[in-house]
């Protein structure tokens, strides 16, 4: 029989037996417990059933494969093409949206506005309203991104010309895709729609994409997870902050993009634009995150999220033991700060697949890391590291490779565990940017949001449904 | 070298040393007679750990400390500005031995499952959890070598440490296993009032003789009392709900090596090696002989008569309950029972506090009967401690004081506490009896009181 040792207690339910305790002189840790799922008796049921012995033997192994395969996992840029050559399933009717699946009627102002503008520049439509006509016909299909292996930030929106970002998991041979990321201000992702959207757009792929290819190609596959890792020791959290992985990418690629495009006019116009938005690794690094999670698609018996996203409608996860399966709920508000002039009337409901980065294991999750961005969003370094910590009560573990200095170079907590959310009634928090509900407008602040508890709960008890 | 230090001040330790094992290495602890003739199989990356000892369990148990040594438990890690939501974080930041549990019945299960898996000794005050769960709770506890107390455990007391609903009483050499946190209660005052003391009192929760859990807790804690170094004699208060389980417990109990007594209600079971007593006040006081001590006899009391009528039992423990009927019915008072109502019981805590902490409900109760024109004697209990109400005997007399017939009725009451506890046992004791209630120190006592005073009918009543 185990001995019992010095008595130190954890306590959880009534607080007078805790007090009882301490008044006898023993050490006493209480727990913030609320009834899981908000009470709801099919949460209950399915969390009782999963806390058996031998259904958690089994969850616990699943797990294991699941967080084993997210660390033996790799990212590499590997190549750059247009959207309908790379991305499995993509044809010339379809568009890719962020977050779970939606449709015209249910699709927010900027995801609109991003829809209607990328089917200008696909030149299905010559104008707004016509393309607004083309949509209304049934002509156009949508379809989440994130089930064609690719992740957009905000709107998200990817049509069969753009160029995209080709990312590959060596360790699966999975690839991920993403496009280039617009810079800051008036741009597709934020509903901006005119015409110095779409002549941006396409300067991307008739200027940037060749040149970026072309140092892609003397490069050779470049290491997305190596920068990550350095920009996370560096004040980023590669979700809100990409400054430091957009310089270290800069640093490292320019003398490729100058070689290899022996064009000293399209260098320079690339690195300029690099230069200029300081969010420009933010979409290799989402793809980076996606081919590293696709992986956890179908594990059965593993609670763990492979995939967190929203579309401004409603915020989505995807749990490894329920394979593809969506479970959704109203995508919640953005707490944060506002730019001048704008409040929270303003918002458009949280919005993007950019929430892959909380799912593996940055972004929210990593911003005791990220003392800067904290204190844009509001809050103070000792928040971000209290938020952070939270973290590591639902995740499997921790991050192997990307560790938190202020944290004692402790790896951030990463891998979401559905069971673990619904137990501890504590939702991941996520760092983000808020958009305009109008299209078109941009970008009108930045804060934390949780995700909300629902999908988890449901998903717990659609997993749980797998072990009768 | 500051393990290899350590080591060789441990107690049968000639020398210790540490090495890489290395060539170089090795040959130096060849020189030092450091190496045996056979040297395990060990290279350059290997860490040899080298102890010349008296004997060899010495040597063994430097070899356990220095692995000790090398590889601290982690530290729980300062994450002391973010809360606790799960046990398992609160449990790391403590360094857990044990967990308290006593969320709504219905998630207790998923918590108590959660903590063996965490390695810890379970104390749930959480009723309402399914027979299907406990018998898992407590194979699982079982196979992890874990105490698994309750569902459904009221009070324990583990090292002189009091858990749940508890008195102050002074730790001893009397271990005890219960089924019934009251009764637990009522023990472990009536021992510290006798001058003894508990070394541990292990709740099982009132299901455990049920046949599906087979006494498999109490089994459990009678073996760890066997065990423990400061338990003289072992005293067991159940209910034999199942007679397979109760043999199976009794038999345990019989087959370790330390004097034992049993109350088992319903029992109808002897077994050599085993003083079974039909009181938990009797059992008791058997368990006090067993290691020396001179519990008082029961003393006669004057008991005036009642009239016609009813004993109505009011009472906030099930044992006390169960305690105060089976001795009336002994005495031939059978007849005679009234209306006896465990206001502890599911029924009345469904979303209710329990009567100990809220003496309100059975307070009015007693009054009403008091009240009623067929009662002759009003019995309860008055439970003092820690978790209890800060007055209850005073919410006892307020309620008693204003009842109509209250000089028509016999009010008899146990009252279950000692000196140390908080509610000042003395001013307690003098409240109740000032409202003109007979206060014994156990519900046998105060049952055989109520028997006394139905057998002395008034004449011409």
């Amino acid at each position: 029989m185990k001995p019992l040792g010095e008595m130190r207690v954890v306590n959880v339910g009534v607080s007078s037996f805790a007090d009882d305790l301490r008044r006898q002189g023993i050490p006493v840790a209480e727990v913030e417990w609320r009834p899981y799922g908000a009470g709801d008796e099919a949460v209950r049921a399915a969390m009782a059933r999963l806390a058996r012995p031998a259904a958690q033997a089994r969850v616990q192994a699943a797990n294991a494969e699941a967080a084993d395969r997210l660390a033996t996992g790799g990212a590499r840029w590997v190549g750059l093409r247009p959207a309908k050559d790379a991305i499995p399933g993509m044809v010339d009717d379809l568009i890719l949206h962020a977050g779970p699946p939606t449709d015209w009627a249910h699709m927010g102002g900027p995801m609109r506005g991003a829809v209607l503008g990328a089917l200008v520049y696909e030149q299905r439509a010559a104008s707004l309203a016509e393309a607004e006509r083309l949509v209304l016909s049934g002509a156009v299909r949508f379809a989440p991104c994130h089930e064609h292996a690719a992740v957009g930030p905000m709107a998200g929106v990817i049509s069969p010309s753009m160029p995209v970002l080709e990312v590959e998991n060596p360790a699966f041979h999975n690839r991920a895709f993403s496009t280039i990321n617009e810079g800051l201000g008036k741009v597709l992702r934020y509903g901006a729609n005119d015409a110095s959207v779409l002549a941006r757009l396409r300067w991307m792929a008739d200027q940037l994409a060749p040149a970026l290819q072309a140092g892609l190609r003397r490069s050779g596959p470049v290491d997305l997870l190596a920068i990550m890792a350095q920009a996370v020791q560096m004040g980023d959290e590669c979700h809100n902050r990409n400054k430091a992985a957009s310089s270290v990418f800069a640093r490292l690629f320019a003398e490729h993009l100058v070689r290899g495009t022996r064009d000293r006019d399209a260098a320079a116009a690339t690195l300029e634009f690099i230069a200029g938005n300081d969010h420009f690794f933010l979409n290799l690094g989402m793809a980076a995150c996606k081919a590293l999670l696709d992986p956890l698609a179908g594990i059965g018996n593993a609670s763990t999220v492979w995939a967190m996203a929203r579309n401004g409608t409603t915020a989505g996860i995807r749990v490894s033991g329920t394979g593809p399966r969506w479970f959704v709920a109203p995508a919640p508000a953005v707490d944060g700060l506002y730019f001048p002039g704008f409040g929270p009337a303003d918002a458009s409901p949280d919005l993007g697949d950019s929430a892959i980065t909380e799912t593996a294991g940055l972004g929210g999750f990593a911003l005791a890391a990220a003392p800067a961005i904290v204190q844009f969003v509001g809050g103070t370094a000792g928040r971000a590291g209290e938020l952070t910590s939270e973290m590591y009560q639902v995740t499997v573990g921790e991050s192997s490779r990307f560790t938190i200095p202020a944290l004692d170079f402790r790896g951030t907590p990463t891998l979401v565990d559905a069971i673990k959310v619904v137990r501890a009634s504590l939702a991941p928090i996520l760092n983000t940017g808020i958009a305009h509900r109008e299209p078109g407008v941009g970008q009108i602040g930045a804060g934390l949001v949780r995700f909300p508890l629902e999908p988890f709960a449901q998903a717990v008890v659609a997993l749980a449904d797998t072990f009768r | 070298m500051a393990v290899a230090s350590v080591l060789s001040r441990e107690p049968g330790v000639r020398r210790a040393a540490l090495f890489m094992a290395t060539p170089a290495n090795l040959e130096l602890l060849r020189q030092d007679a450091l190496l045996p003739e056979r040297p395990p199989a060990c290279g350059p990356d290997d860490l040899l750990i080298a102890v010349d000892a008296e004997d060899q369990p010495a040597g063994a148990r430097a070899v356990a400390r220095a692995d000790e040594l090398l590889s601290p438990p982690p530290e729980s890690r300062e994450e002391s500005e973010a809360t606790a939501h799960t046990l398992e974080a609160a449990a790391t930041r403590v360094g857990a031995s044990l967990a308290a549990i006593s969320v709504p019945g219905e998630y207790a299960a998923v918590e108590a499952f959660a903590a063996l898996r965490a390695g810890l000794h379970v104390f749930c005050f959480s009723d309402r959890v399914s027979l299907d769960d406990e018998v898992a709770l407590k194979e699982e506890a079982r196979a992890k070598g874990l105490l698994m107390m309750g569902p459904d455990c009221g009070t324990a007391y583990l090292h002189g440490v009091g858990l749940g609903f508890y008195n102050a009483v002074r730790e001893g050499p009397i271990g005890m296993v219960a089924a019934s946190g009251t009764g637990l209660q009522e023990a472990a005052c009536l021992l510290h009032r006798w001058g003894l003391g508990i070394s541990h009192a292990l709740g099982t929760g009132g299901r455990d003789l049920l046949a599906p859990v087979a006494g498999s807790m109490s089994r459990r804690a009678i073996e760890w009392l066997a065990a423990d170094a400061a338990t003289g004699a072992i005293l067991l208060l159940a209910k034999a709900a199942d007679a397979s389980a109760a043999t199976q417990v009794l038999e345990t109990l019989a087959s370790q090596p330390k004097p034992a007594v049993a109350c088992l209600r319903g029992a109808r079971v002897e077994l050599d090696g085993v003083l079974m007593q039909p009181t938990i006040r009797s059992a008791a006081a058997a368990a006090a002989r067993a290691v020396g001590g001179r519990p008082p006899p029961t003393v006669p009391v004057e008991v005036p008569s009642a009239s016609d009528g009813e004993v109505v039992g009011l009472f906030s423990g099930g044992s006390m309950l169960a305690e105060a009927e089976a001795v009336l019915r002994e005495a031939g008072a059978g007849e005679r029972l009234g209306s006896f109502v465990d206001f502890g019981a599911e029924a009345f805590t469904r979303g209710r506090p329990h009567p100990m902490i809220d003496p309100g409900p059975r307070a009015r109760a007693l009054r009403d009967a008091c009240q009623r024109p067929g009662t002759a004697v009003l019995l309860f209990d008055v439970i003092l401690g820690f978790g209890a109400h800060r007055d209850p005997a005073g919410v006892v007399a307020e309620s008693l004081a204003g009842a109509q017939r209250r000089k028509e009725v016999v009010c008899i009451a146990s009252l279950c506490g000692t000196e140390r506890d908080p509610q000042d046992y003395g001013r307690q004791r003098e409240l109740l009896e000032g409202s003109g209630v007979l206060v014994f120190d156990s519900a046998a006592e105060a049952a055989g009181a109520a028997a006394l005073a139905l057998r002395r009918a008034r004449v011409g009543a």
